[in-house]
């Protein structure tokens, strides 16, 4: 047991030692995993980037784009990951300050300066996106319709499809149709999964048929994802993960009890917890 | 005996919430995390 224990708080101390690691791609050479930071640097193409240019949101609505956008506002986390990613920041977003603690990210906030719009999808800033005065606003069709007239008041708005939002590809191409850099999209996506490839590849060798399953931790109560993570059980575009053979594969997130995840009996958890939560745990006999 | 490894004791792996976003950032480090918990 102790030996369990002192497993969950080392690979604790190694997110910790990931978190000052984190910083530059080259605090990250001399291990023996791809880089988790910027890969591509944009550089804008005449031809791709030809203006203007019309777009048709998941609305139907069509948006006239006189130039290229430059100055863009994202209101949901998911659209800041895909700008980071094709080196194309926001100028704000919502739930900045929660974002540049994930691992994930904090090599891109501490590349770019981008200003927290606070909350929600619709608890945003209203008067700090009019201050910026942005060109244009990305937001998902998770926001309420009130909420997105008041954007349109200061900006146009880009509305991306729940799809979208699931589909994070889907999301990264739509972006790239509206600031005009389909090809660099194309490229950044490309080397994106010339990296996900290695890790497949690596963990295939360590996992072999074993099965992984994803838990989060909040409030002390534990959820399970499938769908959310469905690039991690992706065999051609993800990971390659083995799930295990009953777990549901609807997009979704369940909360389950400790009773409940031994019948799933995976091979592997990935836990997102706080180490306070761990600690607990620990304490806890079943 | 600890209520989470009793499920299982072979590896529980810890990570941040980015891990289950489902982006391709979020499963980079997801995988990262897992490589080097796993190689120890």
């Amino acid at each position: 047991m102790k030996k369990i224990i002192g497993l969950l708080l080392s690979v604790v101390m190694l997110t910790d030692i990931l978190a000052g690691c984190a910083g530059t791609p080259a605090d990250n050479s001399g291990t023996s995993t791809p880089e988790n930071s910027p890969a591509v640097t944009y550089t804008s193409s005449t031809e791709e980037s030809t203006y203007p240019r019309t777009y048709t949101d998941s609305r139907g609505k069509e948006i006239v784009f006189e130039t290229q956008p430059t100055k863009v506002i994202s209101t949901d986390w998911s659209i800041t990951e895909s700008l980071f990613i094709m080196d194309y920041p926001p100028v704000a977003s919502s739930l900045v300050e929660m974002m540049s603690g994930w691992e994930s990210m904090k090599s891109y906030f501490e590349a770019y300066h981008v200003e927290e719009l606070g909350g929600g999808m619709s608890t945003v800033n209203l008067e700090k996106m009019i201050e910026l005065q942005p060109d244009l606003i990305l937001t998902t069709a998770y926001t309420k319709e009130d909420v997105i007239e008041q954007y349109e008041k200061i900006a146009p708005v880009a509305v991306l499809s729940r799809e979208a939002f699931v589909e994070r590809e889907m999301g990264i191409r739509e972006i790239g149709k509206i600031i005009g850099i389909e090809q660099t999209v194309n490229e950044i996506l490309g080397k994106e999964k010339e990296q996900l490839v290695q890790y497949k590849e690596q963990l295939s060798e360590q996992l072999g048929d074993k099965t992984v399953m994803f838990l989060s931790e909040s409030g002390k109560v534990i959820s399970f994802y499938y769908g959310n993570v469905a690039l991690h059980y992706d065999t051609e575009k993800g990971l390659g993960l083995h799930a295990p053979k009953s777990l549901p594969t609807e997009v979704k997130t369940e909360n389950i009890t400790l009773e409940g995840l031994s019948e799933y009996n995976p091979d592997v958890i990935v836990i997102s917890s706080s180490e306070e939560y761990l600690k607990e745990l620990e304490k806890n006999s079943v | 005996m600890n209520a989470l490894t009793a499920v299982k004791e072979e590896h529980v792996v810890s990570i941040d919430a980015s891990g289950v976003t489902g982006s391709i950032p979020g499963t980079k480090y997801v995988a990262q995390v897992m490589i080097d918990s796993l190689s120890k």
